[in-house]
């Protein structure tokens, strides 16, 4: 090993190196948060696992007589790329359940007219079970859900209408009733929409296109609802992080210099050698990424381990989940890791260059 | 090899009471052999050394050395020419405290050249056994730190030596040891020693007295 690079340092120095590491490690600490935030993202993501495949359509108030829903509706039908399934005007909310953050909310639900149509659209989701066995106010959903609400097989639903009576593994947080009526005057108010060559904003669209003028819903698929709704908590975080970040980067910088005011008659050497500027400027670099790329190595092992253990020891068992990584967790330790790098390699850099051993 | 003229160090220069380390004289040293720079404390022997080797740039006046006035290029060459011509050896060792005799040796080495061979037989010259190779300077007595600080700045089989009281934290054995290295050294090449013990200079080729910023005397052949 070279006695300039950056890992003869930190073999040689290995007290004041684990000092560095550890507070470095603490921008990773700010992935774990990212990861934590964005479980909500994931239940929502749960919840509308199947928004995209299914739109709902119904009939509206203002519908004289419903008259324009039924020209959709036959529409709707007569069109062989869309499969209809007639349901119940009604609807019922999803269960309440328990985020990994800790607030209820409700999950995604849909309403079927009868078993077979229910089979239809699990075939046409992928969801392996065989609905033969349901009656008339019957629910269906994941083994996941079920932990999550404290549900078992048989168990009744909190308003007393529906009994679980069927557990699917697709880990989804969806809710599937069976919720039998008559049509009224041969029609069911609203539909559940599914097509075979299309989906998500695609499909919706498609079904707006063909609305055209007529008063008649198409429900947006909740989760771009919620997507929208929730990119203030995305600032917050980000805004967050980044005052951390600063105030990590004040620290740790006061940490390091102290260590360089103790290596200043080194680098003072050095240029007494006559070692460039930029050399000594690529050493107090390489050093400091190196001891970042410890940190951020094994932090995110560690991170991934603690989420792992959390996951299977206090998460999954009550239905929910801690995401081992997150798209706001990344970007929350980059930014955060490069806030505390950064000016550290620049501060320390252009201080060490400057040093002279004539002045000691 | 080195003609000093006029040259001038004034240290804060900011102030109304400004100190004169050199005030201003003239002096050319030999291409070859040991020069002593001797005076009291605050006489500028350091500051000449200092400004001699490039380590401070004088107020005024300059530094020719092998026809180029050094005072006046730039920082770069300046580095260039501490790495590839000048050595340094300095009163305190200033060994890099994390790594091996060898290694601090090495650090000092260019890029490239066959520097642990050039290193191991620096200080097996120098006198340092093998097994001291590896250690940390905090583990070699005073007189072995400041003989792998001589190996340092011999690595790179420099033109001239910079010794600024090379002896000063060691005993007389160890002083006299030094001292020969050094004077075995100047053989073929210049080797400048800056120090206030008259003791250690019985050997020079040339003797340079200092006091208060000027030359007070130069004595050339043996002290």
């Amino acid at each position: 090993m070279k006695p300039f690079s950056a890992l003869y340092y930190i073999r040689g120095n290995k007290g004041r190196s684990a000092i560095i590491i550890l507070m470095m490690f603490l921008t990773v600490c700010i992935m774990l948060a990212g990861n934590y935030l964005s479980s909500l993202w994931w239940f929502y993501e749960k919840a509308e696992e199947y928004g995209d495949k299914i739109v709902v359509v119904g009939a509206i108030t203002t519908d004289t007589d419903y008259v324009e829903y039924r020209s959709f509706y036959e529409d709707i039908c007569n069109d062989d790329k869309l499969t209809v399934l007639g349901r119940s005007g009604r609807g019922f909310s999803g269960l309440p359940v328990k985020t990994t953050i800790g607030f209820d909310t409700n999950v995604g639900n849909f309403v079927f007219n009868s078993a077979a149509d229910m089979q239809r659209a699990f075939d046409h989701l992928g969801i392996r079970f065989d609905c033969s066995g349901l009656k008339d106010m019957d629910m269906v959903m994941s083994k996941s859900l079920a932990d999550n609400a404290g549900m078992k097989l048989g168990d009744v639903s909190k308003d007393k209408r529906f009994t679980l009576n069927g557990l699917i593994d697709d880990g989804s947080y969806v809710v599937f009733y069976l919720y039998e009526e008559e049509p009224t005057d041969g029609i069911l108010f609203r539909a559940n929409i599914l097509s075979e060559s299309m989906s998500g904003q695609e499909l919706f669209d498609y079904l707006k296109n063909l609305r055209g003028g007529r008063k008649v819903q198409i429900i947006e698929p909740n989760a771009q609802m919620v997507y929208r709704e929730m990119e203030p908590a995305k600032l917050i975080f980000y805004a967050g992080m980044i005052i951390l970040s600063v105030i990590l980067a004040v620290t740790l910088n006061s940490v390091v210099t102290g260590q360089y005011i103790r290596r200043e008659y080194e680098f003072g050497i050095y240029r007494a050698l006559g070692i460039s500027k930029g050399r000594i400027r690529r050493k107090i670099a390489s050093e400091l990424i190196a001891m970042d790329l410890i940190a951020v190595f094994g932090g995110v092992a560690v991170i991934e381990l603690f989420t792992f253990l959390m996951n299977e020891l206090l998460y999954i068992p009550r239905g929910q989940f801690l995401p081992y990584l997150s798209e706001m967790g990344i970007i929350g330790l980059i930014i955060s890791n490069l806030t505390v790098l950064l000016p550290m390699i620049w501060f320390k850099g252009r201080r060490m260059c400057r040093m002279d051993v004539t002045e000691f | 090899m080195f003609e000093i003229k006029n040259i001038s160090k004034i240290y804060d220069m900011d102030t109304d009471e400004k100190m004169y380390a050199l005030a201003g004289f003239d002096l050319t040293l030999p291409d070859t052999g040991l020069v002593g720079i001797i005076g009291p404390s605050g006489s500028g022997k350091s500051t000449l050394m200092y400004c001699i080797s490039t380590l401070k740039k004088p107020t005024e006046g300059s530094v020719v050395y092998n026809g180029t006035d050094i005072t006046e290029i730039p920082d770069r060459a300046r580095e260039k020419l501490r790495r590839t011509e000048f050595g340094f050896v300095f009163q305190k060792h200033y060994l890099v405290p994390y790594m091996s005799a060898l290694d601090n040796v090495i650090v000092a080495a260019p890029a490239g050249s066959n520097a642990e061979e050039k290193a191991k037989e620096a200080l097996r010259t120098l006198g340092l056994k093998e097994r001291e190779f590896c250690k940390r300077p905090a583990k070699l007595s005073g007189g072995q730190c400041q003989r792998v600080a001589i190996a340092r700045a011999m690595i790179n089989d420099p033109k001239v030596v910079f010794a600024d009281e090379p002896t000063a934290s060691l005993d007389h054995e160890n002083a006299f040891n030094v001292m020969r290295i050094l004077k075995d050294y100047s053989k073929d090449r210049l080797v400048l020693v800056v120090t206030h013990d008259r003791s250690i200079l019985t050997d020079v080729d040339m003797m340079v007295e200092m006091w208060d910023g000027m030359v007070s005397n130069v004595t050339k052949g043996r002290a």
